[in-house]
């Protein structure tokens, strides 16, 4: 799964997410990608769920690019836990999504078997996606 | 230019977001239109009538601008803003030409042929979908052709390979590669990557 190899910090600040994303919205590598319509938190759990999801239909051939990474601690409290007595442990890595990042791109393969795949990577997301194509030039 | 496609504009006094946004809502687009002389012109154009005139035009094919029903000006879309997730044209730059002097700009570049490559499994990696070129607005060609029928597997096309018409350079600094044929799975054996 994608984590950093090294932070400065073990634990952040959940922070809050506002506005569109305006940068990374845009089908930069591939063909056709998938692009996020809302905000949230994507887990490094489900970015590789969505994944392997996709890379299992795809099968054989095309390339798959991740256009976000999980960079951000989450924490947790143990259950039954008393509040107070501080932060909790770290569990896991988020990348936080503004509406209009483009998450994954696809390039080698047929337009419907990548629209396929997305669908499925989608269905692991805990966002609202749309799956957009690459304008072709004139 | 063999047929010239027009595109109809009017003038619009007001600026800033909330004229903007009113335009927008009703299906306008606010626009600018500008020369290498200074002029320059804010436009508001149907949205609808835009998006048909750009899938013909693009961003390297002349147009006619019509603002308020005077003449026809020879016109390039410059720059598109869109929307991050709507499928909306929030803002255009429309660059007036002068037919002396010379532009740099995109144009598309198209494949020729079938990669041999291909067949024996390689997969066509493509690094850049435009290639800027400089020349005079009447010879802007609409699309430069890559001869991709002699590529194998490991084979990359470079800008210098580029033929282009006579009175079109292309601008760049290092002979960087457009596109590649690159070793898939399928192509080289043996078990691959992950999953």
């Amino acid at each position: 799964m994608l984590s950093p190899k090294r932070v400065k910090f073990r634990k952040m600040q959940k922070g809050r997410l506002r506005g569109m994303a305006l940068r990374g919205n845009s089908v930069a590598f591939g063909d056709i990608g998938l692009k996020a319509l809302e905000h949230g938190k994507l887990s490094n759990q489900q970015i590789e769920a969505a994944r392997v999801a996709m890379m299992r239909h795809i099968k054989r051939g095309g390339k798959v690019w991740i256009r976000v990474f999980p960079d951000k601690p989450v924490t947790a409290k143990p259950a039954e836990t008393r509040q107070g007595s501080g932060k909790g442990a770290p569990v896991g890595w988020c990348a936080p999504v503004k509406p209009g990042k483009m998450l994954y791109e696809i390039k080698g393969v047929d337009l419907e078997l990548a629209k396929a795949a997305l669908t499925r990577a989608a269905h692991k997301l805990p966002i609202k996606t749309t799956i957009v194509v690459r304008e072709e030039a004139v | 230019m063999a047929e010239q496609i027009t595109l109809a504009a009017i003038r619009r006094d007001s600026a800033g977001k909330g004229p903007n946004r009113r335009l927008r809502v009703a299906g306008e687009i606010p626009a600018i239109y500008y020369t290498a002389s200074g002029d320059n012109i804010a436009l508001s154009i149907d949205a609808l009538a835009f998006e048909k005139a750009y899938r013909q035009v693009g961003t390297s094919k002349l147009f006619s601008l019509v603002v308020d029903g005077e003449e026809g000006r020879p016109t390039l879309v410059w720059k598109v803003q869109k929307h991050p997730f709507k499928r909306q044209v929030v803002h255009l730059d429309l660059y007036g030409v002068d037919f002396n002097k010379k532009v740099t700009l995109n144009v598309p570049l198209r494949q020729v042929g079938d990669a041999p490559g291909l067949k024996l499994g390689g997969m066509m990696e493509t690094f850049h979908n435009t290639i800027t070129v400089t020349c005079l607005p009447g010879d802007i060609p609409s699309h430069v052709d890559l001869d991709v029928s002699k590529m194998q597997v490991g084979d990359a096309l470079t800008v210098k390979d580029v033929v282009l018409p006579e009175s079109v350079t292309a601008v760049y600094k290092q002979n960087y590669a457009l596109l590649s044929v690159v070793a898939t799975r399928k192509a080289a054996p043996g078990p691959g990557g992950k999953e």
